[in-house]
Parts: structure tokens; sequence; C-alpha cells
């Protein structure tokens, strides 16, 4: 784990800070020996700061700081999305946000952006394919999280309800980064709904053998 | 003489290695470290799923609620591609996600055990060390760059760090349970 923690530093992402700070909520929530983990974080931040040195320090802080060139331009992005779905409700087409940007693009961006994209799964999804689109997704969102919910309540030897947590944990990882990158076609969200399903088939079957014996 | 249980069970051993061999290829991406991506190998797997799929009668019963709503999306991508202003972008997004449904679908047929999911999760642990490895690595110019120069990576490590994690600390914590004849 610590050697992946390090890989998702190296990468120097901030998606993926803000999918590991996701991460590190999720399991705080879940975990009973809070104590225990803050000594966990605090050892974690330590070796983050330690492989990424002071670039990562630098490039980490700009989240927050919507004056920055990158951050300023991600959300002038997003707005354009917006609008693109309020003048295409049903959609662009998969893949069309970026051509269609520079009709979109904000006044404060001066060249011709053309073949930019979202930088965001959300801003993807919603002028890429509109209101179907977006009703599909957040229905596949929300039978996940009913089916987790189902599976966190089972009583069982702890498995499903460590499978839960993995998965409400990966589930955040996967939201909070893709929050900041353009990930709609990219197969973990899929992957991920998949496992949820089995788990909630493979927790079906085991309560009818548990009844059966 | 093969009694059809053991031929059955046979078919569905099989048709889980490739699911495996799937996985390989598309997160673990062995065609870029190992020199076999003329093979085009993603494709030969793919095929496979396909025909196991349909050759096994049972893809009815990967038609649940969330597979009906992927199956859905799929198609609405489909719906963009004739009257999108770049057709050929539209068609590169729907077949993207059209070319994952054989696994997604054999996933959800085939993955029914605990024990599976154990498999599933380990490989994706492996992965997970391999790409680590490689991020690492060639960060330090010494690695393939087979993950580092897939920005998206991470996304994948976020999305598995945990998943395996808690699977193999619940697996200990049943493990010590029995041993210690606390469970039943």
């Amino acid at each position: 784990m610590i050697l992946t923690i390090v890989a998702v530093v190296l990468t120097k992402s901030r998606g993926g800070f803000v999918g590991l700070c996701a991460m590190g909520a999720v399991y705080w929530w879940f975990n009973k020996k809070k104590i225990a983990l803050m000594i966990s974080v605090f050892l974690i931040a330590v070796i983050m700061l330690l492989v990424g040195g002071e670039s990562y320090k630098q490039d980490m802080r700009t989240i927050t700081e919507t004056q920055v060139n990158t951050a300023k331009v991600r959300l002038l992005s997003w707005e354009a999305g917006w609008r693109m779905f309020l003048d295409n409700p049903l959609g662009v087409g998969g893949n069309n946000f970026p051509i269609l940007f520079p009709k979109y693009q904000p006044s404060e961006m001066t060249r011709n952006m053309w073949g930019r994209v979202a930088h965001s799964l959300w801003f993807t999804l919603i002028p890429e394919t509109g209101v179907f689109g977006i009703l599909i997704y957040f229905l596949l969102i929300r039978m996940n999280f009913k089916d987790l919910t189902y599976l966190s309540r089972l009583e069982d030897d702890g498995f499903f309800s460590s499978l839960t947590i993995a998965l409400f944990a990966s589930f955040a990882g996967f939201f909070g980064a893709a929050t900041f990158i353009s990930v709609l076609y990219y197969p973990y969200f899929w992957y991920l709904t998949i496992v949820v399903m089995s788990a909630r088939e493979i927790s079906v079957t085991h309560a009818a053998n548990h009844i059966e014996t | 003489m093969r009694t059809p249980e053991i031929s059955f069970y046979n078919h569905e051993r099989r048709w889980f290695l490739f699911l495996i061999l799937y996985l390989l290829i598309d997160l673990g991406r062995v065609q870029e470290i190992f020199p076999i991506a003329s093979l085009r190998i993603g494709m030969v797997v793919t095929i496979v799923l396909v025909l196991f799929l349909f050759g096994s009668g049972r893809l009815v019963s990967s038609i649940r609620q969330q597979s009906k709503l992927i199956l859905f999306f799929v198609l609405l991508l489909s719906f963009y591609v004739p009257v999108a202003i770049n057709n050929f972008y539209a068609y590169i997004a729907f077949r993207t996600l059209f070319l994952m449904l054989p696994f997604l679908l054999s996933f959800i047929i085939l993955v029914n055990s605990q024990s599976r999911l154990l498999i599933i999760c380990k490989v994706n642990a492996a992965l997970m060390l391999i790409g680590g490895g490689d991020t690492v690595f060639s960060t330090r110019g010494l690695g393939q760059e087979v993950f580092s120069k897939m920005k998206m990576i991470f996304v994948y490590f976020l999305c598995v760090i945990f998943l395996w994690y808690y699977l193999l600390l619940g697996r200990r914590r049943r493990n010590l349970k029995s041993f210690y004849g606390l469970r039943v």
C-alpha cells in the first residue's frame, strides 16, 4: 500500500491527491481506532512530503488557489461545459466536448482552445451525454450505493463488511480524483460497478446457503 | 467419460482464466511490458470472451438492473455516432465502452463466489505492485514507463488500494478468529 501511495505522489497529480484525501476520509469514518489512524495519516503525510519534495507541496497548494493559471483555466472550462449543456441538453456526443469547446470558451481565454478536454468527469458527462446520460449515470451510482448499504448491514464473518468499506473508499477515491480529470470512458467506474453487483449476488447466495444449513 | 457437470466446470474455469487474462492486458498492460503487442492479444481475448458468453447460454443471467443501465449508456453513446459534429470521436467513445461489455458481462456471470472475488482481488493487488514499482522506477529513469505514461494510473491505484487492503484484512481477521476458535 505504501508503494502505491508513493506512486500516486510521484505522478504529482492534484486529482490523485484529492482522491487520496477522499479515501482517507472514508477510512476515518468507518475506522474505530481513530487515534491509530491519525498516526498513520501523519506517517503517510511525511512519506508524501519526503517523496514529493517542495515541488509537490507547491503543486498541491494550487488546488485551493483559483487564481493560479491551471486552476482558473479548469474552472473556465467547466463553465464552458455547462453552457454547452444548456445549448445542447440532449448532449453533443462522446468525446465531442473538445471539438465544440472554442464555441463556448469564455472570453478570458484569448487563444483558440480547440481540443481542450473538460478536466472533470462531471463536465464531460453533462455536456457530452446530456440529460439521458446524466440520468443513467446517477441511477447507476444510486444503485451501487444502495447495494453497498445493503452489504454493510449484513451480519457475517467480516468478508462483506470489509468489502463494503473497501468499495466505499474506492468510489470516494475515484470520484475525488475524477472531479478533476476526464475519466468518463476509462474502465474504473464500470469495473467497480460490476464488483458491487457480484458482491451483492454472492451475499444473496451466501445467505441462502446459511439458511439451508 | 466426462459428466456434464465436469465439462461445465472445466468450461467455466477456462472462461474465468480468460477473464483474468483480460485484466492482465487491460490493467496490467502486459502487452507493453513484453514484446507481444503485435499479436493483438487484447482483441483475441475479447473475441474469446464473446464466444464464451454466447456459447454458455448464460447471457441472460448477466442482465440485472445495473447491467441494463450500462447497456443503455452504451446504446446512448451509439446514438451520437451519426449525429455528432465529429462522428469519429463519438465512435471512439462508443467503441471504448462497447468493447468493455464482454468483460463486464462475463465478470457478472463468473465472479459468483467469495473465492473467485478474492482471486480477482489478488490479481489486482499483484498488478498494483507491478504498476507501483514501474511508476517509482520510471521516475528514476529505470522502469519501462508503461504506467507512468498512462497518467491515469493513479486513479486505478486509488480504486483498488483499499479494495485489496480490506479484503485481505477481512480475511486475516477471519483466519485469526478461526485460529483462536472464536469462529463457529
